[in-house]
């Protein structure tokens, strides 16, 4: 046991060994000028590859457009409707909104009003809250109309949407003559031909082209081609095709909500669902009221600064992120 | 796998995140210098151009950083692959190496004290500089800097809470944490605990 005699003695020898090295040498400013400029260049390009590859899912072809539908969980829905029934909640590049004839660029916080045609550019991409509190996200390169928060005619182009139990009615996306609409207690199918894909991550949805009716539920791909053909696959919640809609995610506020609500919402964006390894833990991270903003943070970045401030760690093991109180991994 | 916070930095760089990007160069850059010049020698020239490419090798892999370790270890690995390259492309001898298993610092610090100027006395002290700045670079960016802020610039701990813009209470916590990072650091690469020292 170290007494208060020994710290004395360490300090002072710490402070003669760290005096003793001195000041550690600095690089010439012209070295720094010149380095700094060749590694920003170089983290451009790396960043023009990355929104490539996130922003990449996009429309085949005309008649081809794929439509990603999730339920999820609703934010705060206002009793009386705005006039509006979009708002630009993030947004990467250029994201435009149709003025007649003429596209201008629509900011950050923007509002949509009912009817209004929005368009993305390459490398671009934009995430709105709607006004019922539905998220819908929207890939590069996607042209749509906003019809009513409910309904969304997507003419090319990748949507993703969130929409909520709380959400009144259900979301329909009607693309070429297919029609998707998330399935509920009641619904009306349409009839549609053109070509589809459609990927389901939680609830199910119905597609509706031409006389026939589709079902798909969570973790499964519909691919409707022009031919008539249908193909199915399967797709995980998790799967990093979903990773360009996380991009996008509305922000999540932080500040007096509970370390349970914050998880609950990196899971649901993330698709790993949260597990905690002893009742007693989760019964802590429920009382665990968080500070702050993680304003401009993805989902992934946030949950790693969030659990930094907290008395808790995770480890991701598989489709889990697996809480537990810090330092119980080195004494399992 | 417990993500290492370095993790954090490079998820927001990826995601353009200017304030992101800063934060990495100015953290790493000087650290990386310093790590070429204890190996390379002062060329300034040949220091500029195998930094500057292990930090563009570095942005092109950053997302293969996992995390595991800390991302100075990682930068270091790969500034090592480029130190390596160098040599290997223009036939020059072996970089230099600095050899920190030196258990007999106690030595050292006496014959420092007492002043002695033989060559060999010099190249003790040289040794013992550059091991006492490369374990201040391998601490997180903030620990190295407090400790040279208290020690070597003598601030106070509340000159040093002003520079940070945060609490007495969090600075002198940051300077305890940076304390025992630097007696860890010291241990690892002297086999030596500074507490022996003092015996």
């Amino acid at each position: 046991m170290t007494t208060p005699n020994d710290n004395d003695r360490n300090e002072r020898l710490l402070a003669r060994l760290i005096g003793l090295a001195g000041p550690r040498p600095q690089p010439p400013q012209s070295m720094r000028d010149a380095v700094r400029s060749a590694t920003e260049q170089a983290w451009q390009r790396h960043l023009q590859r990355v929104r490539r590859r996130r922003l990449g899912l996009l429309a085949l072809a005309a008649t081809l457009t794929a439509v990603a539908v999730g339920v999820g969980i609703a934010v705060d829905v206002q009793r009386e409707p705005p006039p509006w029934v979009a708002q630009v909640d993030r947004s990467v590049g250029r994201l435009e909104l149709a003025h007649g004839e003429e596209w201008r660029p629509l900011e950050k916080s923007g509002r949509i009003a009912a009817g209004a045609r929005l368009r993305t550019a390459a490398e671009s991409g934009a995430g709105l809250l709607m006004s019922n509190g539905s998220s819908l996200r929207v890939s590069a390169e996607t042209l749509l109309r906003l019809v009513t928060p409910l309904e969304i005619s997507l003419e090319q182009g990748l949507i993703y949407i969130d929409s909520g139990p709380e959400t009144p009615g259900d979301v329909v996306v009607r693309a070429g003559r297919a029609t998707v609409r998330e399935k509920g207690t009641q619904f009306a199918v349409h009839a549609a031909s053109a070509g589809l894909g459609v990927s389901v991550r939680e609830g199910s949805v119905s597609v509706a082209v031409a006389d026939t009716t589709f079902e798909a539920g969570a973790g499964e791909r519909l691919e409707l081609m022009p031919s008539g053909a249908v193909r199915r696959g399967a797709i995980s919640a998790n799967d990093p095709q979903w990773q360009w809609a996380l991009a996008l995610a509305p922000s999540f506020d932080t500040d007096g909500r509970s370390l349970t609500e914050f998880l609950n919402w990196v899971s649901r964006e993330t698709g790993r669902a949260v597990t905690f390894v002893t009742p007693a833990i989760q019964r802590a991270a429920n009382g665990t009221m968080l500070h702050g903003s993680i304003t401009g943070l993805d989902p992934d970045d946030a949950l790693s600064a969030v659990m930094a401030t907290t008395d808790f760690e995770y480890e991701l093991v598989g489709t889990q992120i697996v809480i537990r109180s810090r330092g119980d991994r080195h004494r399992r | 796998m417990i993500e290492h916070p370095d993790k954090a930095l490079t998820r927001r760089m990826s995601r353009g995140a200017q304030d992101a990007f800063d934060e990495f160069f100015n953290s790493y850059f000087p650290r990386l210098y310093r790590f070429t010049l204890n190996r390379v020698g002062t060329n300034d020239d040949l220091i500029g151009e195998i930094v500057q490419r292990t930090l563009c090798r570095a942005i092109e892999k950053i997302d293969s950083y996992r995390g595991e370790a800390s991302l100075f270890t990682w930068l270091c690995r790969l500034c090592r692959n480029e130190i390596s390259d160098h040599f290997r492309r223009y036939s020059r001898e072996a970089a230099r190496t600095v050899d920190f298993d030196d258990t007999e610092m106690r030595t050292i610090l006496e014959s420092l004290d007492e002043g002695d100027t033989e060559p060999d006395a010099r190249v003790q002290r040289q040794q013992v500089v550059l091991l006492i700045q490369t374990i201040l670079d391998h601490l997180p960016a903030r620990q190295g800097n407090v400790l040279e802020w208290k020690y070597i610039q003598g601030l106070t701990v509340d000159e040093i809470a002003a520079r940070l813009q945060v609490t007495h209470a969090a600075a002198q916590s940051l300077l305890a944490r940076a304390r025992q990072s630097f007696r860890d650091g010291f241990a690892d690469m002297t086999d030596t605990e500074l507490d022996m020292l003092l015996r």
